[in-house]
């Protein structure tokens, strides 16, 4: 149907043929686990048993009480706050850099920094478990050839959640990269050409024409960065630490999979996946409503 | 001419799902876990030896991860596909009866008089309300696995190993300054066992005498759990690594000490053959109190809810039962021999005649207690309690006579909580 006829019943019908397939299976894997999940959260079953009670909001003041859920939110918070300069930033900078060498040099580096993401996540996970063994690992090796020692960045609670983060930066960073050399493909030369005419340094470049012009990469970017903070890091944490030491690793999806799939308490951890749906909704709503009037769309 | 493809295409699907059937109803699904290659390997040549006794019989083992073993067998009984035997760890019977319909093992046809291959004591270990659940499998004890050629270049006797836990600081500060490798490994915070382990050797009771409750926060329970934790925090001798960690550092000669199950003791000395001198000795005391120590390990359950194939499941069980056979699972690996009067098979001398190291996970047999079962039927929360315990106390977030009181409190308090 071309733009600007009125839809006739049959295109209508045709329409809703076709979205058909698509729709039945986002209701049937999307809409109803999300509606049972609701359900669930308010009931209290261990998933093997057929009786499930009606508990109220005891899910949730449980879950909220739990020491574990306070480690939990602090952590997802940092694993999102410091996912921005790592997972959002770096990357930036890193495709800027390739995007100004040569296409033949820039190939090379491509490929190079976006091998990682081709690798699964429990492949990465195991490979750096070996690398950061503090006693016979590469990473010790090479740090007393310096003579230094490696201390035990995934035993310790204070260093495991950062090694767990540089981790998964260094596992997206590629892609993120591909997504931004994907946007400076769109900055105009001609422009370019004639900032520099006008005596335009690198900060007024980057400033005026590069960065709009890669504010809705950046928008995409740090939207599926915020959401990849809180799921990705799932295997990492699975195959690194399990949460630990002393829950120092845990975040709040780790936390739901420990009380669903680990100790079977369906009801409280479908009450934290209700509160993860509303913290990614609020922050995705919020991000919207401050940055996407910045955004400049071309 | 379509009609007849379309039907030939009908028929061939029919027959396959047919096949498929059939091939699955003689199949027995079973769900193990392995702490060493070498438990993998013997448990891959009893399958083997049990298709070759009943060639219409095929096992589909599935080597799994042991933390997540009961959670993937619950998820799969509510998929309706348990497997027909899992490997469950003895403090998980509970659990497994009330979350995951276990049976029974007197619905075996021939009533499991199979069972009285065992160790009466071993059998006890997998009774539920008076009925018998887990056919003993894999039960280990904790080990000292120590380099003697360590021991001898930071000037130590190796064939003094230290008899108890003062003993053993000296001997890892001597060790760790003297070769500048590292001290001791005792203990991780990968599994409960091992907070049960620290607790039993240092004289506590882990359960009241009614097993209804915890109890381990006693004078002798903190003192133990307190004399653990200044391994690592006073005297800085235990590295801050994970438990495979451990292995690796003590398979490579970077490691003095290691203690943990006697599961990994054929690994240990045959990687040890050609790089250096292993030795193995009990489990240093806490002070002067007699040695205890709780089995480590599990057996096998039957979760097929199919009557068909519990047969099958069953009739696996009676070839694994069979004293050659739970002889060949301790030979390969370090387990305990859990038949009845092993001793007076000629393979076990033999073993000790090449593996001398093998002796000392025999006389540590007289003073194994059984593991505690937890009440209830929230053993995964109790265990994920246990476990952080010691991963508290790792980290520095506090002192025995701090933390174990409340890890205490909080147990019981999850005991009065049943998930269902």
């Amino acid at each position: 149907m071309l733009p600007g006829r009125q839809p006739s019943e049959r295109d209508q019908t045709m329409r809703l043929t076709f979205l058909a397939p698509a729709l039945l299976l986002i209701a049937v894997f999307i809409y109803w686990p999300l509606i049972y999940t609701f359900v669930l959260a308010f009931h209290q079953w261990n998933l093997t048993s057929s009786e499930m009670r009606f508990v109220g909001l005891t899910n949730f003041s449980g879950l909220l009480d739990s020491p574990i859920f306070d480690a939990a939110l602090k952590n997802t918070a940092i694993y999102i706050v410091g996912s921005i300069p790592l997972k959002v930033l770096f990357p930036l900078f890193i495709a800027l850099a390739i995007w100004v060498v040569s296409p033949r040099r820039g190939i090379v580096y491509k490929s190079a920094i976006f091998l990682p993401t081709l690798m699964s996540f429990v492949v990465v996970s195991l490979l750096w478990m070996w690398l950061l063994n503090p006693l016979v690992g590469i990473g010790n090796s090479v740090m007393a050839m310096l003579g230094l020692r490696l201390p035990p960045l995934l035993s310790s609670p204070d260093t495991a959640l950062w090694t767990i983060l540089a981790i998964s930066a260094w596992k997206i960073m590629g892609f993120n990269m591909l997504l931004y050399l994907a946007g400076l493909a769109s900055v105009n030369r001609d422009q370019i050409e004639a900032m520099r005419l006008d005596g335009a340094g690198d900060v007024a470049l980057f400033r005026y024409l590069i960065w709009p012009t890669l504010s809705p990469t950046t928008f995409f970017v740090l939207i599926v960065t915020v959401i990849f903070s809180i799921q990705q890091v799932f295997t990492p944490i699975d195959i690194l630490t399990h949460g630990g030491p002393s829950n120092s690793t845990t975040n709040l999806f780790y936390m739901v999979y420990q009380y669903a799939f680990q100790s079977f308490n369906i009801g409280y951890g479908a009450a934290g996946t209700v509160l993860i749906f509303a913290i990614i909704f609020v922050v995705t709503a919020v991000k919207m409503r401050i940055l996407e009037s910045r955004v400049h769309y071309q | 001419m379509a009609m007849t493809t379309v039907r030939k295409w009908v028929v061939a699907f029919a027959l396959s799902v047919l096949a498929g059937s059939a091939h699955a109803a003689n199949e027995i699904s079973f769900y193990y876990y392995s702490v060493s290659p070498n438990n993998a390997k013997a448990v891959e040549d009893l399958i083997a030896a049990f298709e070759k006794e009943n060639p219409d019989i095929k096992v589909k083992g599935s080597n799994k991860d042991y933390r997540t073993l009961n959670a993937e067998i619950k998820t799969a009984l509510v998929a309706g596909n348990p497997p027909d035997v899992g490997q469950i760890l003895t403090q998980s019977i509970s659990d497994m009866v009330l979350n995951a319909r276990a049976i029974p093992l007197e619905k075996s046809p021939d009533g499991a008089k199979w069972m009285e291959r065992f160790y009466p004591s071993f059998r006890t270990l997998g009774q539920f309300k008076g009925q018998n659940y887990l056919l003993p499998f894999t039960h280990g004890v904790a080990l000292m696995y120590y380099n003697k050629s360590l021991m001898k270049e930071a000037g130590l006797s190796p064939d003094s190993p230290p008899a108890n836990w003062d003993e053993l600081v000296k001997q890892a500060q001597q060790i760790k300054d003297k070769t500048g490798k590292e001290g001791v490994f005792a203990f991780g915070t990968d599994n409960d066992w091992n907070t049960q382990t620290i607790l039993i050797a240092g004289g506590a009771n882990i359960l009241s005498p009614e097993g209804d409750r915890f109890t381990f926060a006693d004078e002798k329970g903190i003192a133990a759990l307190q004399t653990w934790q200044d391994l690592s925090k006073k005297y800085g001798l235990m590295p801050s690594i994970t438990t495979r960690q451990a292995l690796a550092a003590f398979n490579a000669g970077q490691l003095g000490f290691y203690i943990y199950t006697s599961a990994q003791l054929v690994g240990i000395v045959n990687n040890a053959k050609g790089n250096f001198d292993v030795g193995v000795a009990a489990v240093p005391r806490f002070g002067s109190e007699p040695l205890k120590l709780p089995n480590s390990g599990s057996g096998l359950m039957v979760f097929s809810q199919d009557p068909e194939r519990q047969k099958n499941a069953f009739k696996f069980l009676e070839s694994l039962s069979r004293p050659e056979n739970s002889i060949k699972m301790s030979l390969d690996s370090g387990y305990m021999p859990v038949t009845m009067d092993p001793m007076s098979d000629p393979r076990i001398t033999d073993f000790v005649a090449k593996v001398p190291q093998y002796s000392v996970m025999l006389d540590q047999m007289k003073v194994v207690v059984p593991k505690p079962q937890y009440p209830g039927d929230r053993a995964v929360d109790i265990q994920n309690l246990m476990v952080g315990l010691l991963d508290d106390l790792l980290a520095g977030r506090g002192t025995a006579a701090e933390l174990a009181p409340e890890a205490q409190r909080r147990m019981n308090e999850t005991l009065g909580q049943p998930a269902k």
